[in-house]
């Protein structure tokens, strides 16, 4: 760019300084939305990537039948981790094989006083370490796995437990009861890890704490993952690996299949390539929007300039020399635009790192590529929105320059009235948008999840303490009137949720379906607030419930396929269905149900189980002491966290899911009702410059100002309804392609009130003008003459 | 028809106040043509606007039809315009987004005249402008002098009892000047009220009185004859 160039730019830029902040402001909410946007996706596509081997992992899962009725199968782990381990490393093609074991909440700590609550930790072997990447402090990785009782730590739980003290060969405890080495520090995993452990404890250590061992049969939180040699083919190895077991007894219908790691995360958030694209979708609206601004403000704009235009003409400015001045302005001022927004971006992301729930840096500074990028596409912009003015501009003669008639120019009124044509699509595709999450949000939120999850707590303990008996323990507790009811349960919805397969009476031999098994005690479908639809429940005065007798979901009698499902067996027949409930949801409110299976085990509080109370609305506070100091007295060794119901549902991963896309999107329509409003603005002043004289001649001959208002208003209307059409099956087709069990029709209503919003958003944006158009003073009209 | 009674009118802008009619007295009779003639800035077309209640003046009274309309609002005078008086300007000021035969209309829809009947009056003011085979032409495809003719059609198509014209032949040749000056002349004969404003000499003879304008005052009133005089 030529220096005289740039500075007359710059000058023209600050005299026209209403027009250039108006163009600067649309395109800087153009580029931040797209920053932010990009950010994103590109955040969220480089889930697991910071893992060297990351296109040569895979996760080893087993298909199941879903049920008899239903060919679709679900993965889940294959049974003896370590067997399918050990049998998978002879093929060609697999490198190594390892199972990992997720331990899920425990209690670490350093002294007995203080008890840290970790969430995320793993059991691994020796070869964990070869497949994952992990960068260890003193740059060994572990090599002594194979003995119990290791642990390895994130630098962030080392400087939680030791408060910068070095961590290494000192000891921590778990869950008050096991003392473990902590031979390894790392540095702490990218947030987008599918896997993401503050502790990892060396894999024989489980089964001396836990009893639980790889070699067992039941694979409940294992993961397997295998690493293929280079150049290895995932699909022949698939095939290969498909009927391992398919010989044995008792497994004829199992088969095995790799899924990618790059699809774990895919695997673990409901529509997640939907929500990938549609941010997308959003980006590229946004700053078309923000392009359509700038072009419309500056034709607007330009029009004023046919004077200037036509001295500099007269003076000798060849058209070359007008074209890059007018591509010189609006260059200049993308880049500003660019500089600002990356600022404001910087400054934006803590605020959408809450909302989205990520944890993006602003890494753009000093990596020059992406700046690279950024200001490439911006000078692109630059170009793209200054192109059409400065061509046309230029290419108009000098008398119709001074004579002003450029103005009626009427294909560029046209092609003003397409952009704000588009703006307003977008925007109506937009608020329809917006609104269809905010009903299916608030559904989701509000629906009935078939158990009641309000004024109740639950404690999560796990202990080897025998000898207390939850009937005396409920008893004890229920004496207090701030507990109304109590039960136990091996898993509980929305905090933790088993999984499994069943073989039913009348089912194909060999096939197993999958389902959500629970252990619970007398009470648990009575203190939960589920609905008993048929039979009866779990009663105390059957002594043979328990262990033989069973409870099923709606959900089980229909995948199982029983007209009457009282009476029927299940598990070879060990269980006979006693009562059916109603469904509820256990993992989450996203996902279709599956079937459930409720077996009574109301003995002794031994092992891992979920303890649920709900408690007398209002004495929450003695609800909680009171389990806290009845807890406690009763099992001194092990750690344990008194929680609401309510949180758990809230903090449950679809649920947030669907909370920020919400936001998101709502965030979104903001940023392009506001570029809408910008356009019209432009248009709208436009116009009634351009009709002033018919203003004019219509009110000398008697028209009354409510009628102007109304013609003026009317072209607005117009391109609104067009706008509809064009936005409507747009909004068809994303409703049809969003997935989703719980998914709302799209209900008309919602596409009246998007265009109502636009119509009001409309007259917001152009009342006042054109009224004031109409109620000018004829003579002040003609005068522009 | 018309009487005004020291009209003043007065611009002001933060500075300067400028007065554009000091004084003015004047009175048409039913019937009459009167040329109003001033130099550039003299208050003509001020003068225009208040007597076709355009603008209110700044002081003094003004009575058409004998009652006085000097004060009223905005949408009262509009109410008194509509039908009663006829414009034609120098620059035509016809709606270029729409035809000519809608143009002649225009007056008519707002007096709410039924359709069928609007169509009938529109025609036959076309016919009599000689000007109905351009009736659906826009008007850019259209000479000057058809514009003009176009122009008048619209003021007079509502049968007005005052006809303003603004120097209905600056735009136009001579030929053409010559024709809308017979088409006003012919008007006034069938008894319409004509007031224009001229800067020529020329248009000036086809009225009975001239009125000179000197910086916002009427310094004289002759009849025809005497114009006449002054000019031998």
């Amino acid at each position: 760019m030529n220096n005289i160039i740039f500075r007359i730019s710059i000058r023209n830029l600050l005299k026209n300084r209403f027009t250039s902040g108006v163009c600067l402001l649309g395109l800087v909410v153009g580029f931040v939305a797209v920053i932010l946007v990009s950010l994103f996706i590109r955040y969220e596509l480089s889930w697991d990537k910071h893992n060297r081997n990351y296109d040569r992992i895979f996760l080893v899962q087993r298909n199941v039948a879903l049920s008899a009725t239903n060919a679709a199968t679900g993965s889940i782990t294959p049974f003896t981790p370590a067997v399918t381990a050990s049998l998978l490393e002879e093929y060609p093609g697999f490198e190594k094989v390892t199972s990992v074991y997720r331990a899920g909440d425990r209690f670490l700590s350093v002294s007995a006083e203080r008890q840290y609550r970790i969430e995320e930790g793993i059991y691994a072997d020796n070869n964990y370490f070869d497949l994952f990447t992990y960068r260890f402090a003193d740059g060994q990785q572990p090599d002594d796995f194979g003995r119990p009782f290791m642990v390895v730590i994130s630098e962030n739980l080392a400087g939680r437990l030791f408060e910068g003290a070095g961590a290494e060969g000192r000891v921590v405890t778990i869950d008050g009861k096991h003392d473990l080495v902590i031979v390894g520090v790392f540095a702490d995993l990218p947030v987008n890890s599918s896997i993401r452990p503050e502790y990892i404890i060396s894999m024989p250590t489980l089964e001396r704490t836990e009893g639980i061992s790889p070699d067992g049969i039941e694979p409940a939180s294992f993961l397997t993952f295998a690493l293929m040699g280079q150049g290895a083919d995932p699909a022949a190895a698939t095939a290969a690996i498909k009927d391992l077991f398919a010989g044995r007894e008792g497994m004829e219908m199992e088969t095995l299949r790799l899924g990618a790691l790059a699809d774990m995360r895919f695997d673990s958030v409901p529509d997640y390539y939907n929500i990938i694209w549609i941010f997308g979708l959003i980006g590229v609206f946004i700053l078309s929007m923000s392009v359509f601004n700038y072009v419309n403000l500056s034709i607007a704009g330009s029009s004023v300039r046919g004077r200037e235009i036509a001295i500099k003409k007269i003076n000798g400015c060849k058209r070359g020399g007008l074209i890059m001045q007018f591509l010189g302005e609006s260059m200049v001022l993308s880049v500003i635009a660019l500089a600002i927004s990356l600022y404001l971006t910087t400054v934006l992301l803590p605020f959408f790192n809450s909302i989205m729930g990520t944890a993006i840096e602003p890494d753009f500074y000093g990596n020059w590529s992406v700046v690279a990028l950024f200001a490439a596409g911006a000078a692109a912009i630059g170009l793209l929105v200054g192109a059409y003015p400065a061509f046309l501009m230029s290419s108009n003669s000098i008398v119709n320059l001074f004579k002003g008639e450029f103005r009626a120019g009427s294909d560029r009124i046209r092609l003003r009235k397409a952009l704000v044509l588009l703006q307003f699509s977008i925007s109506v595709f937009l608020i329809c948008l917006s609104l269809f999450f905010l009903i299916q949000v608030n559904h989701l939120t509000t629906k009935d999840i078939g158990f009641d999850r309000e004024n109740m707590i639950y404690v999560q303990l796990t202990t080897s303490a025998e000898g207390t008996f939850f009937e005396e323990f409920r008893n004890r507790l229920l004496q207090s009137p701030a507990i109304l009811n109590a039960s136990m349960s091996e898993n509980l919805p929305f905090v933790n949720f088993g999984g499994g397969t069943i073989n039913r009476e009348g089912g194909e031999p060999g096939e197993r379906v999958r389902y959500r098994p629970n252990q619970v005690s007398y009470d648990f479908v009575g203190n939960m607030g589920i609905r008993l639809v048929r039979g009866r429940d779990f009663s105390r005065d059957h002594p043979s419930d328990i262990s033989h007798a069973c409870l099923v979901n709606e959900t089980a009698v229909r995948y199982f396929g029983w007209d009457d499902p009282i009476g029927r067996r299940l598990d070879n027949n060990r269980f006979t269905v006693v009562g059916v409930v109603a469904d509820y949801h256990v993992m989450d409110i996203h996902n279709p149900l599956d079937p459930v299976v409720l077996t009574l085990a109301p003995g002794g509080m031994t092992g891992s189980r979920v303890y649920a109370f709900r408690y007398q609305p209002g004495y929450r506070d003695e609800a909680v002491s009171l389990l806290a100091s009845e807890f406690g007295r009763e099992f001194p060794d092990d750690p344990f966290e008194i929680e609401e119901l309510e949180s758990a549902f809230m903090n449950e991963n679809a649920y947030r899911g669907y909370q920020t896309v919400k936001k998101a999107v709502l965030l979104f329509t903001g940023f392009s009702i506001l570029l809408a409003v910008t356009g019209l603005l432009g248009l709208v002043s436009f116009s009634v410059v351009r009709r002033t004289k018919e203003i004019g001649i219509r009110k000398i001959n008697g028209c009354p100002d409510g009628t102007i208002f109304l013609l003026l208003n009317r072209e607005f209307f117009v391109l609104l309804g067009i706008s509809l059409v064009v936005a409507w099956p747009g909004v068809w087709m994303v409703h049809n392609a969003f997935p989703g069990a719980y998914k709302l029709p799209l209900y008309p209503w919602i596409l009246l009130a998007s265009a109502a919003a636009i119509v009001a958003v409309t007259l917001a944006a152009t009342g006042w003008q054109t009224w004031r158009a109409a109620r000018r003073n004829p003579v002040e009209a003609l005068k522009y003459e | 028809m018309i009487k005004t009674v020291n009209l003043d009118k007065i611009f002001r802008t933060d500075e300067v106040e400028t007065l554009a009619l000091d004084q003015v007295s004047l009175e048409v009779k039913n019937g009459e043509f009167v040329a109003v003639m001033g130099p550039s800035g003299c208050g003509k077309s001020t003068l225009l606007n208040i007597l076709g209640m355009l603008d209110n003046p700044t002081a003094g009274e003004y009575y058409f039809d004998g009652s006085e309309v000097g004060r009223l609002s905005e949408s009262r005078r509009t109410d008194i315009r509509k039908g009663n008086i006829g414009f034609v300007f120098q620059s035509f000021n016809l709606i270029d987004e729409i035809n000519v035969q809608d143009n002649v209309e225009l007056p008519l829809v707002y007096l709410k005249i039924k359709g069928q009947k609007r169509k009938d009056m529109v025609n036959s003011v076309l016919e009599r402008m000689k000007i109905s085979h351009r009736r659906n032409h826009y008007p850019q495809q259209l000479s000057g002098g058809q514009q003009q003719r176009v122009a008048i059609a619209r003021a007079v198509v509502a049968n007005p009892k005052l006809i303003l014209a603004d120097e209905p032949t600056g735009n136009l040749d001579s030929k053409n000047g010559l024709e809308v000056m017979n088409l006003l002349t012919e008007l006034n004969r069938e008894g319409t009220t004509i007031i224009m404003v001229t800067h020529s000499l020329h248009d000036s003879e086809f009225a009975h009185r001239i009125v000179n304008l000197f910086d916002g005052s009427i310094v004289t009133e002759n009849l025809k004859k005497e114009v006449d005089k002054v000019l031998l």
